[in-house]
């Protein structure tokens, strides 16, 4: 069955970090971040979704670790938002989740 | 070289007004044109950040209602609302700039007191509150967002000066999160205007000459009033018809949110009226 979650997480500098999420049978096919935080390029951070793609939203840290590897490995800026933020803006989703399935 | 400073706008046309933003800083980058600070405004214009979701921020069926335009900007940040009554102020620098480390904070940081000081010299004692806002008295009056590139780094704000905030709380999707941890329950607690704390009617052009008078200041430059390059008024035109006006780029790349098909068609109407 498809459902679609959303979250927001409040970062420490006062800026939002917002999660959709659409699951089927139990894996992520879409997750997208978006939000006010500032970062360069801001293509790349679409490209962090992807990378969570195919995982079980149950599999928090798995995708955990995949946040934290995006961000060591690609070239990217960011301001306003910490990694930290787009993992617990993704937490809140499967919380959500556990409570409504 | 001479500092630019450009005061040009389209209210009408938000998206041409977008393009010439993006034109400029190309222009500057590149180092086609000086360092230049441009004055401009929008009329009942929702502008949202560059990662932000348009479905998620902006009421989409109100904008509809309030014949509000909604156009994306190439700066991350926040969504905000643009009428008349809003002085939209644009700096860009050829790298290296003048900000230590050219670094995006230190020039909201740097900009930030540009604003503060042209607010002081209309009375209005505000201050720079990290990351990106310029606040009065705790509620907002101004707010930043900027970009670094290769060769250009670029900063830009709007100052509410009278600006109409019952629009702006209907359009605007602000998350309860961000109202509850700035201790304000709707947008209207959290924001000020030039001309409520002046306490008296300010022309654009007062402000317009205070923000420049801070501007010169913190940044020991002088400005020189400039128009629009050839090439700028092309690249404008071209960003215009292949980025700003187009759906892709207004949409966004929010794929996951289940009414994208319909805010599609929504935003599709608010672009056909103008």
């Amino acid at each position: 069955m498809d459902f679609y979650r959303h979250a927001v997480q409040r970062s420490s500098e006062g800026k939002t970090v917002r999660v959709c999420v659409v699951v089927s049978n139990g894996k992520i096919v879409n997750v997208i971040f978006t939000g006010d935080f500032f970062a360069e390029p801001p293509e790349l951070i679409h490209k962090l979704g992807e990378s969570l793609k195919g995982l079980s939203l149950q599999d928090l840290e798995e995708a955990g670790r995949r946040i934290e590897n995006f961000f060591k490995n690609e070239e990217i800026w960011l301001m306003g938002a910490s990694p930290e933020d787009f993992k617990i803006a993704l937490t809140k989703v499967v919380q959500q989740s556990s409570k409504t399935d | 070289m001479v500092w630019r400073l450009l005061d040009v706008e389209w209210p009408d046309k938000p998206y041409y007004n977008m393009a010439v933003e993006e034109a400029v800083a190309r222009a500057v980058g590149g180092g086609l044109s000086p360092n230049t600070l441009r004055f401009w405004r929008n009329d009942n214009t929702i502008v949202i950040g560059r990662c932000q979701c348009v479905s998620l921020e902006v009421l989409l069926p109100n904008c509809l209602e309030h014949g509000v335009k909604v156009v994306r900007r190439f700066t991350g940040g926040g969504a905000v609302y643009h009428d008349l009554e809003n002085l939209n102020y644009a700096i860009s620098f050829k790298r290296p700039s003048p900000i230590p480390s050219d670094d995006v904070s230190l020039g909201f940081r740097k900009v930030g007191e540009a604003i503060v000081l042209g607010l002081g010299m209309l009375g209005i004692k505000a201050e720079f509150v990290p990351v990106n806002d310029i606040q009065v008295g705790g509620k907002k009056i101004s707010g930043m967002a900027g970009m670094l590139a290769k060769n250009l780094l670029f900063i830009h704000g709007c100052l509410l000066v009278g600006s109409n905030i019952e629009v702006l709380s209907k359009v605007l999707n602000v998350p309860k999160e961000k109202l509850e941890a700035k201790g304000a329950k709707e947008v209207r607690a959290r924001v000020t205007t030039v001309i409520e704390e002046a306490k008296r009617q300010v022309s654009m052009d007062e402000i317009k000459l205070a923000l420049l008078r801070g501007f010169e200041k913190v940044f020991q430059e002088n400005f020189s009033p400039g128009k629009l390059t050839e090439w700028e008024e092309a690249e404008a035109e071209r960003l215009y018809r292949e980025k700003y006006t187009t759906l892709d780029w207004n949409l966004g790349p929010c794929t996951a949110c289940p009414g994208r098909d319909k805010d599609a068609e929504i935003l599709n109407l608010i672009a056909s009226r103008g």
